[in-house]
């Protein structure tokens, strides 16, 4: 009972700042002469619905109709997944964004306000764009063979073993420094890191869109790319693989990444929680001066935890690269993983299981967003409905005050002391 | 490095002085005048902002969400002008206003109900950037930019007396409206910080809190008001973008202004008239930016390009941090001095300040 009432106290105010947000929303969309009902139907629908989904009851029991005959069958929205489930397309989407606000948590953790996971996501994208195209074909032209197809099985399986290994390390190690970086100055210099990492941020986006639009562009495309990946490269998608035939995950690039990312997820978990150096930084950020009296050097922890945050980020990049896009094109940042992982970081309060909750219902209403550009109102309103939410949630202190307003406070059970000391 | 530049402290400043004539020698008589014309020019959002930032900070606010109230104000601007097709300098009015409400209502939310700062800056610009182009499209029907011939961009005004002058009067006349405020601005905000009671208050409460309450100050109250003046200005700053030097709103115009303004406060070490000649800086690097662009047998790449006002940024925190800490470190070892003179007293058997 205790562990339950716990559980609906940590829940209650996300849960009203959600409703809240929406509710607030919903002024915006009136003022746009759209019913907020439709709206967020519509939202909810694009974004976790299956396909086909009109209403609130369809996400959750939906009547599928039957191509064959025309007749309908009723089953449960999460499993359909005829024409490939919405809920795979979330975690395709979700697992970037899983990384980058386990990063924006291990540098809050440390007292860092980073908000660099943006400019380390695009470094490590950038890297292994570059890497995952160069390095299969210099082992090519070392081993004599002309490309992929030519090449024998044995380097092949070799290869698919080693090259994203490489890929990872190369970018989990330009993120780690990107980070480094205003972490350093922040130790040394006490430069604020809130405002070194937003410009470190612009300068990585005008860098990476200078090295896909000039060095690595590959083709005269429209829009300038890099050369797509080498097969070898490529962490392959479930749909191509193990899952070729499941259709829930048809359309869906959801692959070993997501693996990838909950093992972050929990080394994370490990490392905060129970290992020392995890101490030292939650130590560092809670008192600065009683860790340093304690013995403990809270520079060093600092940059620790900016560079475990930094090849997080980067991590995040190479999953959006070699998992998803398999090629870095311009302006492939639009949507801002990385600042969206920081939103993600802030809403679950740094709880390492509310990253997992929170990122995919985040992913959900990314995509139920951009969908819904194509109706009346434009995907903005998912920000502005994110960022109603991340306010509500702040206001957590001021929303409990009220809370206990409207619901009368139980009585108290008088303090066993109080007792003894009168019977005494 | 302390002892370095504890013995070597009049050379270096000489040095640093000539350099710094040096560099102002080679930018004026160097650069084409329409370069640091235009770099004037654009130095107004810098000045502004870093105005609203030294306010908000004086009274021990960091105020964060510049950036999204310079938004909001380029916004307001471009959309009163919309409706009304009234004169531009109604848009400016309306945008300081915007500005002000919008900071007035950060300033509630920050000191009624106790949202964390950065948490809210965050949200606050999160929801300007998304909330302008919502209502661009939703109200105006437009994808990316605003813009209308009932939107017009601010007139020049020709400065009577100092446009005959042959080179400054083509360097500091022929601007508008907005520029000249903000120079106004400048002075205002020093009189109001170092030459009134109210100044005197805000200051107070910035360096001490407590003290400043046990004197009967009203903390509460004048951070609201430094906040409220705050949005104020950085709403004239994003008015100064979006009619002053075009007649449209483009999605995200402040394109990080904000943020390079409280690096430029900060290099000033919030002080408002070196706060106006760091932001001459940062106008140059842009107006560069723009320059070089402009110059496609160059052979410059534009993103690069782009980056420069953020690389001087970069530059300008590194400096200011190394500045900060020289100050401090020649404090401590004054201080250390100090305190070995009082212990010698002591062992001497006076009483530490007792007189000589």
């Amino acid at each position: 009972m205790n562990f339950l009432r716990r559980i609906l106290d940590s829940i209650s105010i996300p849960v009203i700042a959600v409703l809240l947000g929406l509710l607030a929303s919903s002024l915006f969309v009136l003022l746009a002469n759209v019913s907020p009902i439709d709206t967020y139907q519509q939202l909810f629908c694009e974004g976790f619905g299956p396909r086909g989904c009109q209403t609130f009851g369809d996400l959750f029991i939906f009547q599928a109709p039957n191509e064959d005959d025309g007749t309908t069958t009723t089953v449960f929205s999460p499993l359909y997944g005829s024409g490939g489930s919405r809920l795979a397309l979330i975690l395709e989407q979700a697992t970037p964004l899983i990384l980058t606000a386990l990063s924006a948590t291990v540098a809050f953790q440390a007292g860092m306000f980073s908000i660099g996971m943006n400019g380390q996501f695009v470094m490590g994208a950038i890297t292994v764009g570059f890497l995952g195209v160069w390095l299969p074909a210099q082992i090519y032209s070392l081993a004599g063979v002309a490309d992929y197809e030519s090449a024998p099985e044995l380097l092949r399986t070799i290869m698919h073993l080693i090259v994203p290994l490489i890929c990872i390390a190369a970018a989990m190690g330009v993120g780690a420094f990107y980070s480094w970086i205003p972490g350093y100055l922040k130790v040394r210099l006490n430069v604020n890191e809130l405002i070194s990492t937003i410009i470190f941020n612009a300068i990585a986006v005008q860098l990476v869109g200078y090295l896909v639009n000039f060095p690595l562009r590959s083709d005269q495309n429209n829009i300038a790319r890099t050369a797509r990946i080498d097969d070898t490269a490529w962490l392959i998608p479930f749909n191509r693989t193990v899952f070729a035939d499941v259709e829930w995950f048809s359309g869906a690039r959801v692959g070993v990444g997501l693996f990838i990312a909950l093992i972050a997820a929990a080394l994370v978990w490990f490392y905060l929680k129970r290992t020392t150096a995890g101490y030292e930084q939650r130590m560092t950020r809670g008192s600065s001066l009683f860790a340093r009296f304690g013995g403990i050097s809270t520079g060093k922890a600092t940059l620790r935890a900016m560079l475990i945050s930094g090849a997080l980020s980067g991590l995040a990049g190479v999953i959006a690269i070699l998992g998803v896009e398999r090629r870095v094109v311009d302006g492939f940042n639009q949507t801002q993983t990385g600042f969206d992982g920081l939103l993600i970081a802030i809403l679950a309060r740094e709880a390492i299981l509310g990253i997992l909750i929170v990122a995919p219902i985040f992913a959900g209403l990314n995509l139920g967003a951009i969908n819904l550009q194509f109706g009346d109102l434009p995907r903005q309103l998912g920000g502005i409905i994110i960022s109603f939410i991340i306010l509500f949630n702040a206001m957590e202190d001021w929303l409990r005050e009220r809370l206990r307003g409207i619901f009368k406070p139980r009585p108290r059970p008088e303090a066993p002391e109080a007792k003894e000391v009168a019977a005494s | 490095m302390i002892s370095f530049i504890e013995t070597y402290q009049r050379p270096l400043r000489i040095v640093a002085i000539i350099a710094g004539v040096a560099v102002l020698l080679l930018i004026l008589f160097g650069l084409p005048i329409n370069l640091l014309q235009s770099s004037i020019r654009l130095s107004t959002p810098y000045v502004l902002g870093s105005l609203a930032a030294l306010v908000a900070s004086r009274a021990g606010v960091l105020n964060l969400a510049i950036d999204g109230k310079m938004l909001f104000g380029a916004f307001i601007a471009v959309a009163v002008l919309f409706h009304t097709g009234y004169d531009p300098i109604v848009g400016v009015i309306a945008a300081t206003v915007a500005g002000g409400v919008l900071g007035l209502i950060f300033a509630v939310l920050y000191l009624r109900i106790r949202i964390n700062l950065v948490i809210l800056a965050i949200a606050v610009n999160l929801f300007i950037a998304n909330a302008t182009v919502y209502f661009m499209r939703t109200l105006y029907g437009a994808f990316g930019t605003l813009a209308d011939p009932s939107i017009r961009s601010l007139p020049t005004i020709d400065l009577p007396i100092i446009s005959g002058i042959p080179y400054v009067g083509q360097l500091l006349s022929g601007h508008n409206i907005v520029v000249y405020l903000s120079w106004i601005m400048v002075a205002v905000v020093w009189i109001i910080l170092f030459r009134t009671q109210f100044g005197r208050h805000l200051r107070a409460v910035g360096e001490n809190k407590a003290a400043a309450e046990s004197v009967g100050i009203n903390i509460t109250r004048v951070q609201i008001f430094a906040l409220t003046v705050s949005g104020m200005l950085a709403g004239m700053a994003g008015s100064f973008l979006s009619i002053g030097v075009l007649s449209q709103f483009v999605d995200n115009m402040t394109d990080g202004r904000g943020w390079t303004a409280i690096t430029v406060s900060l290099f000033a070490f919030e002080q408002p008239v070196p706060a106006f000649f760091t932001s001459l800086f940062f106008g140059l690097s842009e107006a560069l930016s723009f320059y070089l662009q402009g110059r496609p047998e160059l052979q410059l790449p534009p993103d690069l390009l782009l980056a420069l006002p953020q690389l001087a940024t970069i530059f300008a925190l590194v400096l200011v941090a190394l500045r900060i800490r020289t100050s401090e470190l020649l404090k401590r070892r004054d201080f250390a001095g100090q305190f070995g003179q009082e212990l010698e007293k002591l062992r001497q058997g006076k009483l530490a300040g007792a007189g000589d």
